[in-house]
């Protein structure tokens, strides 16, 4: 029950932290303001309470469908924000005044939107868990475990992403943009696929030789990348589309950019 | 993060935690495989137990104690011998001997089979939950410190970091307490290897600008020796000449006038030279702010006379702590400013009074004033207003009064008066600050 606990809270914890460690560390080298976090720090509780009372209607709803498509479409809304977040960035070096409170509204939309999801997740997990005296103290410690390991290495990737070079730290929080949110859309497929809303597809491959889908490291990868050990054609193509779609937004910052600037 | 200590705090409990924690997880993981191990051989002693139990005839009733936690079965060539209370009719698993996992009785157990003499089958289970809680009870109890125990270590590591950067916080106290004239070398006791090249940078930094303060003041007191002297000449020589000429002869005026504004000149810039806040050695002492007034006033009366101008002091007694020589000095400076700008027949009031136990000084006049946007340009060195050379000023005068201000960590500021023209504020600290 630890480990699982472990495991399931780290997920959660993990996916938020890494996402919100690049974020910061995109404001710091931008020299932004942080009052994005703290609009999305108490938006998140209210979300995370409101969650939680509609939590039944919530999951009787669209055919006992509806938690999982919620949470798909907080994925696919943090995905959105994070593409807006490249392409204001990319504008921000360049007329910071003018580009910082749109950055800050889609860094805040994001963090609200991952936090929402995944907060909602472990309180689901650990209230189901309070109430069964036998593996309260293995649920709590295991979550308690999983928590510190995720927000640690949040801690630590930030000071990784800020001892890097100035002119490196916008490029590499980009990329790792990239894949965390082709990571959320590729889980948003995912459970839109358990719940029969897009068709279950024949698979393109099998990497569970290489890494374990059920292992501590794919369950990471799964957490961070969206890992998929077997994937469809259809994952496969939405997880490419969606890095090729950051791509662009960072293209077409530059491109607008040296556009306005000319002007 | 903006504090080193901060920074270095959350870094090292971050890390710590990571290192720790996924440590314990392994250790948590080799401990459940090693209960679990211990386990299977109970598992299998059991089945030793029973087979002896059934060989020697002992009642095997004794093995069906844990109720709903223990199963068994004996089979002999597809036959049922004996089973535990609540052991499925079919057989649980396979016959070949070894561990599995079975599931019968809405649980998950885990089996040993063991295949005895005449084609005897002992085949007992243990419910694979039950087993599971069981070692991970065992097994939180060394991971649960680690948990328990973070906060304190974080507070240690809180604790010893602050310790650490003692030197740097010792170095930054001192050049932060320092008064901003005392440029000796700072001295940190045995400062560590990375500190020692700060401070000596430091150290060679306060070393010539006190050098440079040095040549400074030097300069300053020679060049006023240097000036006075041939002025002192000039002023003879132009008396000898007034013997010579007509009285009220034109060029001699002038030269006169000349003369006394390069005097006036040369003592301004002197003073701006000697009031410089990074320079000046204040003799403070206690006083009472009206009393320095009357005296100034008084002074500067015959200056006034000559335009037919008012002159009037008000306010009563307003204890402080300055320097007597350099207020007289910025009074004298502004009632200097004021005969000058002020038409003739102005009225000029100073007044003392204490606002909120603080002592403010004002200086009032009926003169032409001064424009809201030129006020905070009066303050730079040879601004006069409207760039005019009409009056005889150095454009100095208000640039000394804002160094005295600052060395005595006043505030100044300019307003418009109630007498119509110009109003200067110049707010003290208590005389206990």
């Amino acid at each position: 029950m630890l480990i699982n606990s472990v495991v399931l809270v780290l997920r959660e914890v993990l996916e938020a932290s890494v996402l919100i460690s690049v974020l910061l560390a995109m404001t710091v080298s931008l020299r932004l303001s942080l009052r994005w976090l703290l609009l999305a720090l108490p938006l998140t509780v209210v979300a995370v309470v409101l969650f939680a009372f509609s939590l039944d209607s919530m999951t009787d709803a669209l055919d006992g469908a509806g938690q999982e498509v919620v949470s798909a479409l907080l994925q696919v809304l943090v995905f959105v924000a994070l593409v807006c977040v490249v392409f204001v960035a990319t504008r921000v070096g360049r007329s910071a005044s003018v580009m910082a409170q749109p950055m800050a509204i889609f860094m805040a939309l994001a963090t609200l939107c991952a936090l929402t999801r995944e907060c909602s997740e472990i309180l689901i997990y650990i209230t189901g868990f309070a109430t069964s005296e036998e593996h309260r103290t293995a649920v709590f410690a295991g979550s308690a475990i999983g928590a510190t390991i995720g927000l640690s290495v949040g801690v630590l990737l930030y000071a990784a992403l800020n001892s890097l070079p100035e002119r490196r730290v916008i490029p590499v929080c980009h990329a790792l943009l990239a894949l965390i949110g082709a990571g959320m859309v590729m889980q948003s497929s995912m459970l839109l696929e358990q719940v029969d809303w897009l068709p279950s597809a024949r698979q393109l491959w099998d990497s569970n030789v290489l890494v374990n889908e059920q292992s501590l490291t794919g369950q990471l990868l799964y957490a961070v990348f969206g890992y998929e050990a077997t994937p469809s054609l259809l994952q496969v193509s939405l997880y490419l589309g969606s890095v090729a779609l950051v791509v662009c937004a960072w293209w077409a910052g530059q491109v607008v950019g040296s556009t306005v600037d000319a002007a | 993060m903006n504090s080193i200590r901060t920074y270095l705090v959350v870094m090292l409990v971050a890390a710590f935690s990571l290192v720790s924690f996924i440590a314990a997880l392994n250790g948590y993981l080799s401990s459940m495989r090693e209960a679990e191990k211990l386990l299977d051989k109970q598992l299998a002693h059991a089945s030793d137990i029973l087979r002896l139990a059934r060989t020697e005839g002992i009642s095997s009733r004794v093995m069906d104690q844990r109720d709903g936690e223990f199963a068994f079965q004996v089979w002999r060539e597809g036959e049922l011998l004996l089973a535990s209370e609540g052991s499925p009719a079919a057989p649980i698993g396979d016959f070949s001997e070894g561990y599995r996992y079975a599931n019968f009785s809405g649980y998950r157990w885990r089996t040993y089979t063991l295949q005895a003499e005449n084609k005897t089958v002992f085949v007992v289970a243990e419910r694979a939950d039950l087993r599971h809680l069981v070692a991970e009870k065992v097994v939180l109890e060394s991971v649960l410190p680690l948990l328990l125990w973070l906060p304190v270590s974080a507070l240690l590591v809180w604790l010893l970091v602050g310790w650490g950067l003692r030197p740097l916080r010792e170095l930054s106290n001192q050049i932060n307490t320092r008064r901003s004239d005392d440029l000796s070398p700072v001295r940190v006791r045995r400062p560590p290897r990375e500190l020692v090249q700060l401070i000596d940078s430091t150290n060679s930094l306060f070393a010539r600008l006190a050098a440079a303060f040095e040549r400074e003041k030097q300069f300053a007191s020679h060049a006023a020796h240097e000036l006075r002297t041939p002025l002192s000449v000039l002023k003879v020589h132009l008396h000898n000449i007034a013997a010579d000429l007509p009285p009220g002869a034109p060029a001699l005026e002038h030269a006169n006038a000349g003369v006394e504004r390069m005097h006036h000149l040369v003592e301004q810039i002197l003073d701006l030279s000697r009031t410089h806040p990074e320079l000046i050695q204040a003799k403070f002492s206690e006083l009472d702010l009206h009393s320095l007034c009357q005296r100034v006033t008084a002074a500067a009366w015959p200056r006034f006379t000559g335009k037919a101008q008012v002159l009037s002091l008000e306010g009563s007694p307003a204890p402080m702590s300055g320097d007597p020589a350099l207020l007289e000095t910025l009074l004298g400076n502004l009632l200097d400013n004021a005969a000058k700008y002020c038409p003739r027949e102005a009225e000029i009031r100073v007044s003392v009074s204490m606002e909120d136990g603080y002592p403010v000084l004002a200086v009032d006049d009926s003169g032409p004033g001064i424009p809201a946007h030129e006020r905070q340009r009066v303050f730079e060195r040879f601004y006069r207003m409207g760039g005019s050379g009409g009056s005889s000023g150095s454009g100095l005068g208000m640039s000394i009064v804002a160094h005295i201000v600052t060395v005595h960590s006043a505030r100044i500021e300019l307003v418009d008066s109630d007498l119509g023209g110009l109003g200067v504020r110049i707010h003290f600290p208590a005389a206990s600050s």
